[in-house]
């Protein structure tokens, strides 16, 4: 269980769950060739600049490298790593415009991990973000499958980071 | 009667039926209640308190038990609810009577609003944290009512959830065409949402007047009377923190409106969300292991 703003990394076999995805993004990479897999479980996009970062996994802009840092330290190599990410639901929006946009911080989130991974060109496979329901994402670390459910709806995979 | 939810005879009898169809209808001991009206007035004392608590011996063990635990740490043990009550302050007391009353029943699975075990107690503590928060960011007067409202704004769900059980898909589904939010469906499904329902079960266990009114407004805190909308938006603003943040979430997601005049009325600007959500997250973290201490007692 990957809890709000942690980042945790398994080798070889295992799963790791982000339970409970409302706003949030769960952020997956993995190393495929030496099955290394990590998640980070990002409840902002941005640290604060007046705040000291004491929980680098609690936002987009931090979690990113600090991902990559522990998978690196857990032998993988950073050319080979694969991303996906999912989450990032915002509360109902009766029409456009009516709500203001920094309330939706499920948009704000997910566009903030769009960039970051960008700015660090990483690959992204696949990525299931917004709407008004929360999500669990699990990770299984033998084979990179990533499965996505949605109360209410069900389980559906949403890729295989292999 | 039901003064609170101003409904119509038909209406308060059709309510009064839903409820009645329900089997282990959730109950608050009448100790519990007494609890909530002392520290209500002005001129409450630890013995009084005590005394109320005493009267139902399974709830002094527990306010004992918890009082005791790893959580609080404290120096040496406490064997009397006197004790307890000076050790760990009034309204701290009040507010673990209240979860540990509602603990039994919060921590059921509500099938209906696909609510695994334990989540709609999860989801409530998480509400009564921030709404505390809130209410004390603010200085209001309100913030222990807080606390309580909080924890019970969802207690229809209770109810419905019997009657939603294997209906929510095409119940989600009906919502997200019509482009309703999940309390509407539930009106147009039911006759009420679990907002009126909730606030029916507090009135029928006669918790006060404030908390009643919490239950109510807390989806449409703006609709409440004036002298109750303090209460209702610290309530409203926690439970959006709380869905944002997926504590307790079912399968009615975040199919719910924020009222926007709400965080007007509190002074926040929409600009300080994210420090607000930062701050509930390590308040909610920080207590944490006091409600799981809670729900297994």
């Amino acid at each position: 269980m990957v809890n709000m703003a942690e980042i945790h990394v398994l080798t070889g076999a295992g799963q790791l769950v982000g339970l409970g995805l409302g706003s949030c993004i769960g952020l997956a990479a993995y190393d495929g060739s030496k099955k290394i897999a990590g998640l980070a479980h990002i409840v902002l996009p941005e640290a604060f600049v007046d705040r000291a970062v004491t929980e680098p996994g609690k936002f987009a802009d931090t979690a990113l490298p600090e991902l990559i840092r522990k998978m690196e330290l857990a032998g993988a190599s950073r050319a080979s790593l694969k991303f996906a990410y999912c989450g990032g639901a915002n509360v109902f929006k009766f029409g456009p415009g009516k709500t203001n946009d920094v309330l939706e911080v499920g948009r704000r989130n997910a566009e903030a991990v769009k960039a970051v991974l960008s700015k660090f060109s990483c690959r992204v496979v696949a990525h299931d973000v917004g709407g008004n329901s929360g999500r669990t994402m699990t990770f299984d670390v033998a084979t990179g499958l990533i499965q996505v459910k949605v109360l209410s709806v069900g389980q559906e995979d949403l890729c295989t980071l292999s | 009667m039901h003064a609170v939810l101003n409904l119509t005879p038909e209406q308060d009898v059709k309510l009064g039926q839903i409820i009645a169809k329900v089997q282990d209808l959730p109950s608050m001991p009448a100790a519990a209640t007494r609890v909530l009206q002392i520290t209500g007035s002005a001129d409450t004392n630890a013995q009084m308190i005590a005394d109320a608590i005493v009267l139902d011996q399974a709830l002094a063990a527990k306010v004992l038990k918890i009082a005791n635990s790893a959580f609080y740490g404290l120096s040496r043990s406490v064997t009397m609810v006197k004790e307890a009550v000076v050790v760990l302050g009034i309204s701290h007391v009040r507010n673990l009577v209240i979860t540990a009353s509602a603990a039994p029943w919060m921590r059921r699975a509500l099938p209906g609003y696909d609510l695994e075990p334990k989540q709609l107690l999860l989801h409530g503590s998480a509400v009564a944290i921030g709404a505390r928060m809130i209410a004390k960011s603010r200085r209001l007067t309100v913030a222990d009512d807080a606390f309580v409202a909080g924890l019970l704004a969802d207690i229809g769900k209770i109810v419905l959830s019997e009657y939603f059980d294997g209906k929510l898909a095409t119940m989600i589904s009906l919502g997200a065409q019509a482009g309703m939010t999940f309390d509407q469906v539930e009106t147009k499904v039911m006759g009420f949402d679990h907002a009126c329902v909730g606030a029916r079960l507090a009135e029928d266990w006669n918790l006060p007047a404030t908390l009643v009114h919490a239950i109510r407004y807390h989806h449409a805190p703006s609709e409440a009377p004036e002298a109750y909308r303090p209460l209702c938006d610290c309530i409203h603003l926690a439970d959006y923190l709380t869905m944002l943040c997926g504590f307790g979430m079912g399968g009615d997601g975040m199919f719910y409106e924020v009222d926007e005049a709400a965080f007007e009325r509190l002074g926040i600007n929409a600009n300080d969300l994210d420090h607000i959500v930062d701050e509930f997250v390590t308040a909610y973290q920080h207590q944490e292991a006091l409600f799981e201490e809670i729900s297994q007692s």
